[in-house]
């Protein structure tokens, strides 16, 4: 399967080639050595159709049986990125989960923005403690039939040894855990493949594998079209 | 041919003639609540008739309060008997002077095994008899056979031979199949054990007497308690050392394991089932099933749903305000959100709109706040409004809590993209949700 | 309505709002609640918001029809006097009129609103609407692109979102620079898109805008009314509407700040509107409306002919010479007519009344057209102007300039061949009849309500039982009844505020009873068409009241079935008596018919055979025509409520002087002894004594005559009523006992000519009945269902003037009852027809075949020539009419069961089993003289030779000791005498009126005698009245000259099971031999 996947990756369309450009200066810029896939064995990823993001990062998306963390405050973009990530997924009849917090609820409008098809898409309501969270969330993993499970943490964090846990379940499970939450996690940071920061100019890349950190990604305004047209009305 | 017709008050299951086994194995259940049983061969059993019929009406009036019984030559004469002259016995062949004295619209119970092909006829026949001034069953009994099926075919021949008891219905010997289940809804919940063991205790009367006339022997009692909150239930099973028929028995083990149970989430249901064996074990079923995608999700539902973790798909309902806009339903349903409905008649076409069906496509922030979050001044001063004027004023519910809300898109200093709206019957500004 | 939001907080910020002075906006888009369920304002409502908050005009636009534009047009022009004017600024407020066309293409529906730009834009609209509702029920239409498109000359076209570049292409094809697209802002997200696609044809494609606020309502508060509305149309409950509802209350007509604030990027959409309105020239005033010409013979004018017409009707009228006064006015009637060119509109009148003399359907004209002389020499009326004092100017006056208005009476069972003449003649294009509203009421408004809240069935029934007549004031008088119906107090005050809400709503167009309109040129020009409910008819969309605002001539064809009586009644003197009578030529005051009336024996008479007409008889004893005139109009809710009655009666024999509020009344009071009694008297009064102009005068006549009043139109006219009088110097008392007349009389007032005609059938009808009471009699029972009393009765009553009945028989009867002569003097012979449910098809083809070959031999032979079914067969039998072929009605019930039916088998008309009768042994029992006569009153409702208390009455004693009185020898016992009477009840009465009380009009053996029940016995005895028909009651005779009631003061049921065993046996088993 992993095979399959080098190919892919660099055969890209005219749209991308004037991008190689920006990632070629940007080598040449930085003047930094990156280690190209095929030079490792990178595991496998979900492309998030962010194409900054997905250039930049080994996995091209969220990293496949490994933890990945958004943080940052809400509202600049976090759960809509892992929207367009479980889009893909379930266009391809695929399942994925989305575990939500008390502080925020999924609503079915931004899903139909980022055509998603919620017959694929399971979502379960804020569990009452952490406790209950982390038995959600292998229940959900052991279950192997999820491509990637979403939990929003909101406020509150999650112990070191829970990650670890998870860690190996989505391992074992090849299922792409994506944690987001408002409040960074510093001291347990090892135990993400992928760590993102939202902050108001953009996302800010606080841990990939194989790739210089920190790296700023431009904010993108995901409701371009919204705002305007209210700027006119 | 002696017949004994029981006349239950109300609608039973065919499961209910296997407790008059006791009597006869001729025994036929007629829906919705008669029971016939041919006592010719086994009145003797019980020291006559009279004994018999004695036993019965007290059995029958214990556990089914408010039936009659009668007996007679042919089942027809005993259900009109039953009806009309309850608990009256028939000396054999005065059946049909019996029957004489009775008014004319008794005709329609003379039913017996075989209920009438059609109702409505016999109304008909009996109106008819009533306008040629005929009062009493006696009068009827005058008309020869060849001037009834002259006149209504074989509704007139059925009519004269069941008058006559002359009709041959035969009462075939019953095979038991029902399942051996009581099923009992408290209206109250029930949380106190005595209550319990009483409704549990006239169940199994009536559950050990149907075992009784089946001749079989109770191999272990299932009971299923239904609790009233979040569907919790108890399941006690009991398993005597040896197959037996006694009831106290199983009353004690019953009333030990009840005793154990915490009941103050109270009982709403309760089901009693009994495994009957007659003195052999039955086999056990090794077929395997294989778990597909489905099942694997729904037995994951199901966990969460008992864990009180509501689990599903999103499905987007049509109401006006967002927080009722969507639910999240056990299994996948195609969304039906309201529209025009239009009539059509031939060419003719009338258009019934729905006026605000295009909330569904109205801009909604992809994270909603569960509860609208107040806004303080201070914070409120910092929000930079995008449009002076309300993009959605939403208004709803006048004639129960009225809601009146103007929602607007505002960025925050950190470029939050935020969903305010401004209440305006308290005049106090929420922030809703994030366009996260 | 006071439900909805409490209080609405101020704005944000606010911003500074642009003078209003400076904005105009005509709203090209308002909608009435005349689209049916649609719209939640009345059209006067929005039109007088509209001015009140200075808009430069308004278009009534209503869904698929022009059903409210007459209404709002009438509140811009007219304003009503009485309501005071709250509209000051706006005086060059235009009003236009236009329709919402829904219109089907491949895409799915979309609407398009039309405006015509003139008078020919117009008719073509009304040709749209009548194309798109002729073929399609109720509430639907059918309209295609494609046909928009042809007729599209002369009109604006409004195409309303959403749009699709391809259809929006096609319409401007069509209109090209007459298309524009609405715009609106209404705080929703869809519109904020629409706009923006607005925006995007408009710079790509060049279309044009215009800004609307698409209002459903007039003022914000209504939207919980419109809610109810939209609940109504989806047949949901408020609770499940969710998204069917509107999702704000924006859809109002705003003020022009607001819009101005709305719209302040883009003033210029505001002023386009007002460019749009610039356009259109057309108003409704310009409807030109000429009346057909009737068919004249060659070369000569209508005038000419009339006047012809006119000299013959009157030497036809005057035999003996016409008097030189009826000469003098129908000359000055025709001069009027030649002025105000009315002459086509009275031909066609004459044309009608000519079919159907030919036809000979009897025919009356009523209404104002009995006022004229030329009406009465055409033989449309037939009141001699020489016996009642009429003004013409009552039925046409030339200030007042509206058309007359004509009612003529047909024989209602024949009036359907007139209806389909005039379509044969006119042509469906040119003829079409008037609609009215049907409205909702209290009873439906409440029922609508409570469905709409979510209340379960059986408690709507019991409000309603329990709401009665009295509508929606006794529910609100008593709101803690709520709990009986486990509603809690804020629902209560719910249901009560939408019902009340919902009352006055117009609901559906029904079929005015037989107003037509007829016009020259194709009826679909003036006013669009649709189909009505009942098959081949076709309706207009404006109602009677419209019609007179527009000056639209419209006919009557109404129907009245003593008309009917009269005629079938005249046939049978000429085929059995050879007299040749004619309503035109009854001998006229006659005496003996005179003390008929005077005695109250006026069972079955036209008019005055109620109960209350009865018991004033005796009292008034009319000896004149006008007293009958007089009697005719007086038992009404008018004179009544205005306590007129009593004085009259008093004033009449001179028991009390005759006099005058004031001097100037005497010359309009004094036919009637200064009290007030028709329509045209309460008129003069309010014009000479009150002061009323004649535009006022005429407005009350409006009033009087429409039977929709509005509260606070009444409350304008009874503040103006009582200052005009007060300042003339009449008592406040006089004045207020004359409003009560007039609001008793807005319900049914009558009219004096309209009496007069009346006054003619109520003394031809009592001349036959002295006269000829057999061939009265018989005529009324062939004309049932009619009138006040039922066969029973009737028959009853004729048997007691002595006339003699034959029982039904098959080998005599004929379908209708008919006369027989018997040694000297006539009988009248039962018809078929009195039998219950028998079906006139089968007795017609049995009769036919009876004249053909002769009387039916046996019951094998009827069934073998006739084929009748089984059920008729059996009737017949129940009823005795085949003692004929020598079968007891038993026998033959017993004999029909077993014969075979079906023509094609071998035993067809035989017994199954038994061939013939004889060898059938079942014995029968005997039938008793109660259960025959049981039997023929569940056959034919009468029995000719027995009555029920007749039958009992040997027993009564014996069951009950004491002396039972008879209704015969009421007269002589004295009146407060406690009488106890057995009576079979035939006739309970509450009328509203009555205060509670009821009347009971009871039967035995020997004659009627009426019984009056106080309210709390009436409470008391409810049910026995509700469930027993033959009772006891004791009550104390009462004696009021000449009049004979009981007063009851108890009721019981008379156990009949009980008191049949008491009789001795002999007399049950006689045979009933037919008497």
């Amino acid at each position: 399967m992993s095979s399959l996947r080098k190919e892919v990756v660099f055969k890209m369309n005219a749209a991308e080639t004037q991008k190689i450009q920006s990632i070629e200066e940007l080598r040449s810029s930085l003047g930094l050595k990156l280690v190209r896939p095929e030079g490792v064995r990178a595991p496998d990823g979900l492309p998030t159709g962010w194409s900054a993001l997905d250039q930049y990062v080994l996995w091209q998306g969220f990293p496949k049986g490994a933890l990945s963390l958004l943080h940052g405050p809400s509202g600049l973009g976090a759960t809509s990125l892992w929207i367009q990530a479980a889009s893909r997924i379930t266009q391809s009849t695929r399942w994925c989960a989305w575990l939500s917090s008390s502080q925020g609820q999924l609503s079915p409008w931004a899903l139909r923005k980022h055509n998603v098809a919620l017959r694929h898409l399971v979502v379960i309501s804020a569990p009452k403690n952490a406790e209950q969270r982390l038995w959600a969330l292998q229940e959900l993993l052991s279950l192997s039939l999820f491509e990637s499970v979403a939990c929003d943490l909101g406020t509150e964090t999650m112990r070191d040894h829970h990650l670890v846990q998870l860690r190996q379940l989505s391992a074992r499970a090849q299922c792409a855990t994506v944690l987001i939450s408002q409040r960074p996690l510093p001291r347990s940071a090892a135990r993400f493949a992928l760590v993102g920061e939202f902050t108001s100019q953009g996302l800010n890349l606080t841990r990939a594998l194989h790739r210089p950190i920190p790296h700023l990604l431009p904010r993108r305004d995901q409701y371009a079209d919204l705002m305007p047209q209210l700027t006119q009305g | 041919m002696r017949t004994l017709c029981l006349n239950l008050p109300k609608a039973e299951r065919p499961a209910v003639a296997e407790t008059f086994l006791a009597f006869s194995p001729r025994v036929h259940y007629r829906d919705p609540r008669w029971v016939f049983v041919d006592i010719a061969s086994t009145a003797h059993l019980f020291g006559g008739e009279g004994g018999l019929f004695r036993e019965a009406r007290k059995m029958v009036c214990d556990f089914y309060p408010g039936a009659t019984a009668a007996v007679a030559d042919t089942p027809a004469a005993a259900q009109v008997l039953s009806e009309l002259k309850p608990f009256s016995l028939v000396a054999p062949q005065a059946e049909s002077n019996e029957l004489g004295d009775l008014p004319l619209s008794a005709l329609i119970h003379l039913e017996g095994l075989v209920a009438w092909r059609a109702v409505r006829e016999v109304e008909s026949m009996i109106d008819f008899f009533y306008s040629l001034g005929l009062k009493k069953i006696n009068e009827l009994q005058q008309v020869s056979l060849s001037s009834l099926r002259e006149r209504w075919g074989d509704t007139g021949m059925v009519v004269w031979r069941r008058l006559h008891g002359r009709d041959k219905q035969i009462i075939s010997p019953l095979v038991p199949t029902e399942p051996l289940t009581e099923y009992m809804h408290f209206d109250f919940a029930v949380s106190l054990l005595p209550l319990l063991l009483h409704s549990t205790e006239r169940a199994l009367n009536r559950l050990f007497a149907r075992l009784q006339g089946r001749g079989e022997f109770a191999v272990k009692a299932l009971l299923h308690l239904h609790c009233e909150y979040s569907n919790r239930y108890h399941l006690i099973e009991i398993k005597p050392v040896k197959a037996s028929r006694q009831i106290d028995l199983y009353m004690k083990l019953i009333e030990n394991k009840l005793a154990e149970i915490d009941l103050e989430n109270p009982i709403k249901e309760m089901s009693i089932e009994i495994i009957p064996c007659s003195e052999k074990i039955q086999q056990l079923d090794f077929w395997e099933p294989r778990e597909t995608d489905q099942d694997k999700l729904q037995s994951l539902i199901s966990v969460f749903q008992q864990a009180s973790l509501t689990t599903g798909f999103l499905r987007p309902q049509s109401e006006i305000m967002p927080e009722d806009s969507w639910e999240i339903s056990a299994e996948f349903l195609p969304s039906q959100l309201l529209e025009d409905t239009i009539d059509i008649d031939g060419q003719a076409f009338q258009l019934k709109p729905t006026y605000s069906q295009s909330l569904s496509d109205s801009p909604r922030p992809s994270r909603l706040l569960p509860e609208p979050e107040p806004l303080s001044p201070a914070r409120l001063r910092k929000l930079k409004f995008i449009t002076a004027q309300p993009v959605e004023r939403l208004e709803d519910g006048w004639w129960d809590t009225s809601r009146g809300r103007d929602y607007y898109f505002a960025l925050s200093a950190e470029g939050q993209a935020l969903w305010v709206f401004h209440d305006r019957i308290e005049n106090q500004y929420y922030l809703h949700g994030y366009f996260d | 309505m006071s439900t909805g939001l409490r209080v609405i907080a101020p704005k944000r910020r606010d911003l500074q709002l642009p003078q209003s002075h400076e904005i105009e906006f005509v709203e090209l888009l308002g909608r009435s609640n005349f689209s049916f369920l649609h719209g939640a304002s009345h059209p006067e409502e929005v039109v007088t918001q509209a001015q009140s908050l200075g808009y430069k005009g308004l278009a009534l636009c209503d869904l698929n029809g022009l059903y409210g534009v007459v209404r709002a047009y009438q509140a811009v022009m007219f304003p009503s006097h009485f309501l005071t004017p709250q509209i000051s600024e706006s005086a060059n407020f235009r009003f236009f009129c236009g329709a919402e066309m829904q219109v089907q293409s491949e895409e799915g529906i979309f609407s398009v609103t039309l405006l015509p730009m003139n008078k020919y834009g117009y008719a073509r609209l009304c040709q749209l609407i009548t194309l798109a509702k002729r073929e399609a029920k109720k509430a639907y239409s059918g309209l295609t692109l494609s046909e928009l498109c042809q007729h599209n000359e002369d009109l604006i076209a409004l195409a309303l979102p959403p749009w699709s570049l391809s259809r929006l292409e096609k319409l401007r094809r069509a209109f090209d620079n007459r298309l524009y697209l609405p715009v609106w802002k209404d705080f929703s997200w869809q519109s904020l898109q629409l706009y923006n696609h607005a925006i995007e044809l408009e710079s790509q494609n060049g279309f044009t805008l215009v800004a609307t606020q698409r209002p459903f309502m007039h003022h914000p508060d209504r939207k919980p009314l419109h809610d109810v509305l939209t609940c109504i149309l989806h047949g949901t409950t408020l609770m499940q509407a969710k998204t069917r509802l509107l999702q704000n209350r924006e859809r109002h007509l705003k003020p022009l700040p607001e819009l101005a604030l709305l719209w302040r990027e883009r003033p210029d959409l505001l002023t386009q509107s007002v460019r749009i309105a610039e356009r259109i020239k057309f108003d409704l005033g310009e409807l030109k409306y000429q009346y057909p010409q009737a068919a004249i013979p060659s070369g000569r004018t209508a005038t000419e002919h009339l006047r012809e017409l006119t000299e013959e009707g009157l030497s036809w009228r005057y035999p003996l010479g016409v008097p030189e006064s009826v000469r003098k006015t129908a000359e000055h009637e025709l001069q009027i007519i030649h002025e105000l060119a009315y002459e086509d509109y009275f031909l066609t009148l004459h044309d009608i009344c000519e079919f159907a003399r030919g036809q000979n359907i009897l025919f009356q004209g009523r209404g104002s057209a009995a006022n004229s002389v030329v009406c009465f020499a055409l033989g449309l009326t037939a009141v001699d102007p020489t016996k009642v004092s009429l003004l013409f100017e009552r039925f046409i006056s030339k200030e007042r300039g509206e058309p007359p208005d004509i009612d003529i009476d047909f024989d209602s069972q024949r009036r359907e061949e007139v209806i389909q003449y005039i379509y044969k003649k006119y042509g469906a294009e040119h003829a079409a009849m008037v609609c009215t509203v049907i409205c909702y009421r209290s009873r439906l408004a409440l029922r609508e309500a409570a469905k709409v809240l979510g209340i379960p069935l059986s408690t709507i029934e019991a409000i309603i039982k329990f709401m009665g007549r009295d509508g929606l004031k006794r529910l609100v008088e008593n709101p803690d009844k709520a709990e009986e119906w486990d509603l809690k107090p804020r629902q209560f005050q719910l249901l009560m505020d939408i019902a009340s809400g919902l009352k006055g709503f117009p609901r559906h167009l029904g079929i005015h009873t037989g107003g037509f309109l007829i016009a020259q040129r194709p009826i679909t020009e003036c006013v669009p068409v649709e189909k009505a409910t009942m098959d081949r008819r076709y309706v207009i969309q404006w109602n009677k009241d419209d019609l007179t605002v527009l000056k639209m001539m419209k006919i009557d064809v109404l129907g009245l079935g003593m008309l009917g009586a009269l005629q079938r009644c005249f046939e049978l003197l000429k085929r059995h008596k050879g007299l040749n009578v004619d309503l035109a030529h009854l001998p006229s005051e006659d005496k003996v018919t005179y003390e008929m009336i005077q005695k109250a024996d006026t069972v079955g008479v036209f008019q005055i055979e109620s109960r209350a007409q009865m018991s004033l008889l005796p009292r008034l004893k009319p000896t004149t025509f006008y007293d009958l005139v007089v009697e005719v109009a007086i038992i009404r809710p008018g004179p009544i409520q205005g306590g007129m009655v009593h004085p009259y009666i008093r004033r009449r024999h001179g028991q009390e002087k005759v006099t005058y509020a004031h001097p100037d009344l005497k010359p309009i009071l004094a036919k009637t002894f200064g009290v007030p009694i028709f329509q045209e008297q309460i008129m003069q009064i309010a014009s000479t004594v009150a002061g009323f102009t004649p535009g006022e005068a005429d407005e009350l006549r409006r009033i009087m005559s429409s039977s929709w009043k509005k509260s606070e139109l009444m409350a304008g006219l009874r503040q103006r009523l009582l200052n005009g009088m007060l300042q003339h110097g009449i008592p406040m008392s006089y004045a207020e006992q004359i409003y009560q007349t007039i609001v008793g009389f807005a319900s049914y007032g009558f009219p004096e000519s309209h009496a007069a005609s009346f006054a003619l059938l109520t003394y031809a009808s009592s001349y036959l009945k002295c006269h000829h009471p057999e061939a009265f009699t018989c005529s009324l029972l062939n004309s049932q269902p009619m009138g006040f009393y039922s066969p029973r009765a009737l028959i009853a009553d004729a048997q007691r003037h002595g006339v003699q009945f034959l029982p039904l028989d098959i080998q005599i009867s004929d379908y209708d009852y008919d006369l027989e002569q018997k040694n000297g003097h006539w009988l009248i012979r039962a018809g078929l027809r009195a039998i219950f449910g028998l079906q006139k098809k089968h007795t017609e083809h049995m009769l036919e075949d009876r004249r053909k070959n002769g009387p039916y031999r046996s019951l094998t032979d009827l069934v073998k020539r006739c084929e009748l079914p089984k059920n008729t067969l059996l009737r017949l039998g129940a009823a005795g009419a085949l003692r004929g072929l020598g079968l007891e009605p038993r026998q033959a019930l017993w004999r029909i069961q077993a014969l075979e039916l079906k023509t094609d088998s071998l035993l067809f008309a035989m017994g199954r089993e038994h061939l013939d009768e004889e060898k059938d042994t079942t014995i029968l029992p005997q039938e008793s003289t109660w259960d025959g006569l049981l039997r023929e009153y569940d056959s034919h409702g009468f029995s000719l030779s027995r009555h029920p208390i007749g039958l009992l009455r040997p027993s009564l004693n014996r069951w009950k000791e004491g002396e039972w009185c008879r209704a015969c020898d009421f007269k002589n016992k004295p009146a407060g005498r406690r009488l106890r009477v057995a009576g079979l009840l035939s006739m309970l009465q509450r009328p509203p009126t009555a205060k509670g009380f009821a009347f009971l009009s009871v039967e035995d053996e020997s004659g009627i005698f009426n019984v009056v029940l106080t309210p709390d016995v009436y409470e008391k005895f409810r049910l026995v009245i509700a469930f027993h028909q033959l009772i006891e009651i004791v009550g104390r005779l009462e004696k009021a000259n000449g009049v004979i009631n009981l007063k009851a003061e108890s009721l019981a049921p008379l156990p009949v099971g009980e008191i049949l065993h008491l009789i001795a046996p002999t007399q049950t088993e006689k045979p009933n031999t037919p008497s």
